[in-house]
């Protein structure tokens, strides 16, 4: 039968070369579409390395000059340092709050990062330092974004148990001690620096949001409130990252009646809490523009899908009017209406199956150009399996559907009448 | 001629109804997709309220400031010396406006609150170069501007919020402490008005974190400036005057020299000019060389689909050609025929796409623009959207009959009426 068919193809190729070729195009397109969304989709499945539920971003102010409540720095006792980690203990202490922490340039989800050079202790100076991007945190910070450790153990007991002024991810680990445990080693900021800090905990891998890879970063830890305070002697309190994490159960909409309970405790000398937001509504400033971009995506695709059923309606509707007389006598010779469909049924999956060689040279063509994105998901059978397949299995579902319409219209004609034709 | 022609093609889109349903349907879905592109640039490029008079508009986004021993290169914004001294002086521009925005909590003297929202600081010529619709009271004055009052202009929407049904103006809102008097309130504008849009607007004066900027030499700051031309003739004359007043500028002798690399025009903005690096400017080349593949998908995609029905339609009447074509009609004639008759239903697609278009553009605005922009009547009903939809409408049809309609008009006759 299916050579009979294939014999049919060929000498109807004009009518079915149009056809053909939005196929091979709409296919190769698919695919890419595929691939593209396949790793996204990986990637934003995989483990971030923390957790935002809950947890909401805390700006601070700093009253200036002119503002009423203005205290002069002559009139002030304390150092805004001081200031601000009384205000994250005033935070702290409401019952609703589960964990406060004071970062620099370390809160998820936005833009702001800081960058450092670092070295393994042994190190010599002909080696050349790389860049990692460095969180400078409190401990409190494992806690309210639920750090833990490669084994899913909560990092922040880990780290108080043991020494040292770093932490780093598991990517810095591998990296620097390739396979061998870092905790306890020692590392340096660059190699001419004399003097080597002790690596604290590992962390699991971390990734910065949704779309990117794991990359090795480390963080400094701010042991004690001394340590915050000397922070704020260079960076200016209203660019310090605050997070809190609040207690499981809290809703995002009780949150402005708890500011307003908090009421004084929010303000400490010159500095206040401006603005709480939760963090999940800046992962979704932060994420809007990958976001939209899959969204583009998916309407193409659909854009793909609906014209491929309505190329595959419109060709096989003619073709099944002007062969009338011939499936007429088909169904006078004995055929069946579902024989006549499965007919029509391997021609349409035919043209499909025909555009695979050409589909596989366009695939060989661009992974031998290395244009699908191997960074994030290493090349593999399975990728390349899932994301041919899924294409083919869409195209040919349509083509399945497209072809109901006409095998329907066959089912309703009456073979004497057809064969009226012939 | 022609009437027969369309004649001619009512009836065969009335004999082959799924056929022709189907053209139509893709032919629609086609244009729409390429239309809702379209779209997204027109409402970049064309004027709508506030911003009715884009096409007289220059744009200053970024300038750089390079220190004197040529160690140091800040791409930034102007500082409010930079706006006073380069700017405000011109004399060619009907208004000029500098624009810095930033986010601020809004409160009530009784009541703190915490919710953030956007600030404009700007000037009296703010309100010149933008006509903004007040529901009720002014705008700030040049003398709020020079004294530097706390004054505020604020949304229909932030009002509702702030004061319920009670009238807004005359009252106090919180701005980081400070309270600011409410003089007018103006009718929430689109997010689309990219450089005029905000909750609310006040003199930068009135901020001291806005005036007087020391960064590098006092050059660099946070200002943007939209210039509003008498016509788009003077835009070259602008130009020209803001190059001899940054001349005039550096030859005070700063620390660091001011370059205004460009002033964009609307049509720039559309293209996608930006403020990177003191100003990247896109030319038509880039543009297209971005946006052409995805065109040219849209449209290729039902081109085939169009060819194989034709080519079908037009099979099934080869005998009917070939009878016409010994009766004496010319290639060209058969080759109008077939490009007539398959305009009907390109037209009737191109058409239905014009409305399905918007339809897509409301329903998928979230991913294609932004949530909260509000689609206006006059920034989506324009000649570009039209002039664009009946472009590619043709060249669709173009694309998807011509071939069909060569060969049958190729066909030699005997072969053609062999059938009959």
């Amino acid at each position: 039968m299916i050579k009979h068919i294939w014999t049919m193809i060929w000498n109807q190729r004009s009518g079915n070369s149009w056809i053909f070729l939005e196929l091979l195009l709409v296919f190769g397109v698919l695919w890419v579409m595929m691939d593209s969304m396949l790793v996204n989709l990986c990637t934003y499945q995989r483990p971030l390395g923390f957790d935002i539920t809950n947890v909401y971003m805390v700006n601070i102010g700093k009253k200036t000059e002119g503002i009423s409540g203005y205290k002069p720095d002559s009139l002030l006792e304390t150092s805004v340092g001081e200031d601000l980690v009384r205000l994250t203990g005033n935070i702290r202490r409401a019952p609703e709050v589960d964990e406060v922490c004071i970062a620099y340039a370390s809160c998820p989800y936005t833009w702001s990062n800081s960058w450092t050079t670092l070295v393994r202790a042994d190190a010599d100076t002909s080696m050349k330092a790389d860049y990692f991007q460095c969180f400078r945190t409190t401990l409190s910070y494992f806690d309210v974004l639920r750090v833990k450790d490669r084994e899913g153990r909560l990092l922040r007991p880990i780290v108080e148990n043991n020494i040292g002024g770093l932490v780093i991810t598991a990517d810095l680990e591998d990296k620097f001690f390739e396979g061998k445990s870092g905790i306890g080693q020692q590392v340096k900021w660059s190699a001419e620096e004399t003097e080597s800090m002790t690596v604290a905990a590992v962390t699991s891998p971390v990734r910065q949001n949704e779309f990117s890879v794991s990359t090795p970063c480390l963080y400094q830890l701010m042991r004690t409130d001394e340590e915050v305070v000397e922070m704020t002697s260079w960076v200016k309190a209203e660019n310090v990252d605050c997070l809190v994490r609040m207690k499981d159960g809290f809703k995002a909409e009780d949150m402005e009646a708890f500011l307003d309970k908090m009421g004084e405790q929010l303000e400490v000398n010159n500095l206040y809490v401006s603005c709480v937001i939760p963090l999940e509504e800046q992962r979704l400033v932060i994420l809007k523009g990958r976001m939209d971009n899959l969204k583009r995506k998916i309407a193409l695709v659909g854009f793909m899908l609906v014209n491929v059923f309505f190329g595959i309606v419109g060709t096989f509707w003619l073709r099944t009017q002007y062969r009338r007389g011939e499936i007429g006598l088909r169904s006078a010779l004995g055929a069946s209406r579902g024989t006549l469909k499965r007919y029509l049924d391997v021609e349409g999956l035919s043209l499909l199956v025909f555009t695979i060689p050409f589909v596989l040279i366009f695939i060989a063509n661009t992974l031998y150009f290395d244009l699908p994105d191997t960074v994030k998901m290493a090349y593999t059978w399975w990728r390349f399996l899932i994301t041919f397949g899924s294409a083919f299995l869409l195209l040919g579902g349509m083509i399945w559907v497209g072809i109901w319409f006409p095998a329907r219209k066959i089912a309703k004609m009456d073979p004497a009448e057809s064969l009226h034709y012939e | 001629m022609f009437k027969q022609y369309f004649k001619q093609a009512v009836q065969m889109l009335k004999e082959n109804r799924l056929a022709s349903t189907i053209s139509i349907l893709g032919t629609a879905l086609s244009i729409a997709m390429i239309l809702v592109v379209v779209l997204q640039f027109q409402i970049r490029l064309v004027s709508f309220a506030p911003e009715s008079n884009r096409d007289r508009m220059l744009y200053i986004l970024g300038i750089q400031a390079d220190s004197r021993d040529d160690k140091n290169r800040n791409s930034t914004a102007m500082s409010d010396g930079v706006v006073k001294e380069c700017l405000y002086g011109l004399q060619t521009p009907e208004a000029v406006t500098a624009i810095a925005v930033g986010n601020t909590i809004v409160s009530l003297p009784n009541r703190r609150l915490f919710e953030e929202y956007m600030v404009r600081y700007t000037d009296p010529g703010f309100w010149k170069v933008f006509d903004f619709h007040f529901l009720s009271g002014t705008p700030f004055t040049e003398a709020d501007f020079s004294s530097g009052l706390p004054r505020a202009v604020i949304t229909d929407r932030l009002a509702r919020k702030l004061f319920g049904s009670e009238e807004p103006v005359g009252k106090e809102i919180l701005m980081g402490y400070v309270a600011y008097t409410v003089t007018g309130v103006v009718k929430e504008p689109t997010r689309a008005a990219g450089s005029s849009y905000s909750d609310v607007w006040v003199p930068y004066t009135s901020n001291i974190n806005y005036v007087d900027m020391k960064s590098c030499g006092g050059v660099c700051g946070n200002f943007t400036a939209v210039i509003l031309a008498r016509t788009s003739g003077d835009f070259e004359a602008i130009r020209t005057e803001i190059r001899q007043a940054v001349s005039r500028y550096n030859a005070a002798g700063r620390e660091f020299v001011l370059s205004i690399n460009y002033v964009f025009s609307r049509m720039d903005i559309a293209l996608g000019a930006n403020d990177m690096n003191g100003g990247i400017l896109v030319s038509w080349k880039d543009y297209l060389v971005d946006k052409v593949p995805l065109l040219l998908f849209l449209l290729l995609v039902p081109t085939l689909n169009l060819t194989g029905i034709v080519q079908s339609s037009v099979q099934k009447r080869r005998s009917e050609m070939g009878l016409r074509k010994a009766f004496g009609a010319t290639k060209g004639r058969l080759l109008t025929q077939v490009l007539c008759e398959n305009l009907i239903t390109t037209l009737i697609g191109g058409i239905i796409g014009i409305i399905l278009s918007v339809v897509l553009l409301q329903l998928c605005k979230s991913f294609l623009l932004s949530k909260e922009t509000v689609l206006t009547f006059e920034m989506l009903f324009k000649p570009v959207l039209f002039a664009a939809a009946l472009f590619f409408t043709l060249l669709l049809n173009l694309l998807s009959a011509c071939l069909p309609a060569i060969r049958i008009a190729r066909e030699q006759i005997v072969d053609a009426l062999k059938e009959n």
